[in-house]
């Protein structure tokens, strides 16, 4: 299983303690997604985000709903890599 | 965006959208200049973390605004720490205005003049500001979101608009030049920079954006 999180580039100069927003999953447990198509949109500082698939697979968990809080590192859901 | 604050706001004739980007409630109307710009996701300013982005365009604004001989400075770490600290009595926090982040300006005594907010996608960045030019209803915006108005008496305090510093017309044209030259100052070159005044929303119909996954 490959984890889907926020990549960390995007948490560069954040204060530490600083959580962003899941504002939508895109795609639900299940789905069929390529590597890098957008999973998820969050809120991070101001700034809204796209979360992308790490690699092709299949979603096999979402770990934190909509409208829950999340810190920098976290795991948002699961992913079962194709092949 | 609840049911009853789209109900208000049709009450009072106000529109009410729910924006894209992050960041609080904003009222816009002729008392605040939107401010947009486009970074293609070539730029390397769109390849930086949101916060780089934010604090390069606040300079670019900060410098601006200097050229017209406005002092406005970039909220610190430690502002933006003491204003959501500040805002959670009363509850400001859902309010663009009622506090501070990466990047937004604030005059010499360190009300918020600048709000920002960003949209990252495939295609690009979109970066936003609200300068106020003059003062928002903030109790309008209060009863709106069903907030007590002591929060639109603190909004009111914890904000400037540049009205009250400069006692003239604001110089759109000379701000506009000078932006330019500050996105290129920063690494934002070679994007498009819009200053709209928004003339669709001088109808004196105010437009709430709203976005609801503030905090």
């Amino acid at each position: 299983m490959l984890a889907i999180r926020l990549a960390d580039e995007m948490w560069k100069d954040v204060e530490p303690g600083t959580e962003a927003l899941l504002d939508k999953w895109l795609v639900k447990e299940g789905d069929i997604v390529s590597s890098g198509q957008p999973v998820a949109n969050v809120v991070l500082v101001k700034a809204a985000l796209e979360v992308s698939a790490p690699a092709s697979g299949r979603i096999a968990r979402i770990l934190v709903p909509v409208e829950q809080t999340f810190g920098r590192g976290s795991d948002l859901a699961l992913l079962e890599p194709a092949g | 965006m609840t049911p009853e604050l789209e109900e208000s706001a049709a009450a009072r004739g106000i529109d009410v959208v729910r924006r894209d980007s992050g960041g609080g409630a904003v009222m816009t109307g002729p008392w605040m200049l939107g401010i947009s710009l486009w970074l293609p996701p070539t730029e390397p300013a769109a390849q930086a973390g949101p916060v780089d982005t934010f604090r390069r365009f606040g300079a670019a604004c900060r410098d601006a605004l200097g050229e017209l001989g406005i002092a406005a400075v970039l909220a610190t770490d430690a502002d933006v720490a003491r204003s959501i600290e500040r805002a959670r009595l009363p509850d400001l926090r859902w309010a663009c205005f009622g506090t501070l982040s990466h990047g937004e300006l604030v005059d010499q005594a360190g009300r918020k003049l600048l709000g920002l907010a960003q949209c990252r996608r495939p295609g690009g960045v979109l970066l936003e500001g609200g300068l106020l030019l003059s003062e928002p209803d903030w109790a309008l915006l209060c009863e709106l979101f069903g907030k007590p108005a002591e929060a639109g008496l603190v909004l009111r305090d914890v904000t400037a608009a540049l009205a009250h510093q400069r006692g003239r017309e604001f110089e759109l044209e000379a701000f506009h030049a000078g932006l330019r030259r500050g996105v290129a100052r920063y690494g934002l070159a070679s994007v498009s920079v819009d200053v709209p005044f928004l003339p669709q929303l001088t109808e004196r119909k105010p437009l709430a954006a709203i976005q609801g996954a503030a905090r």
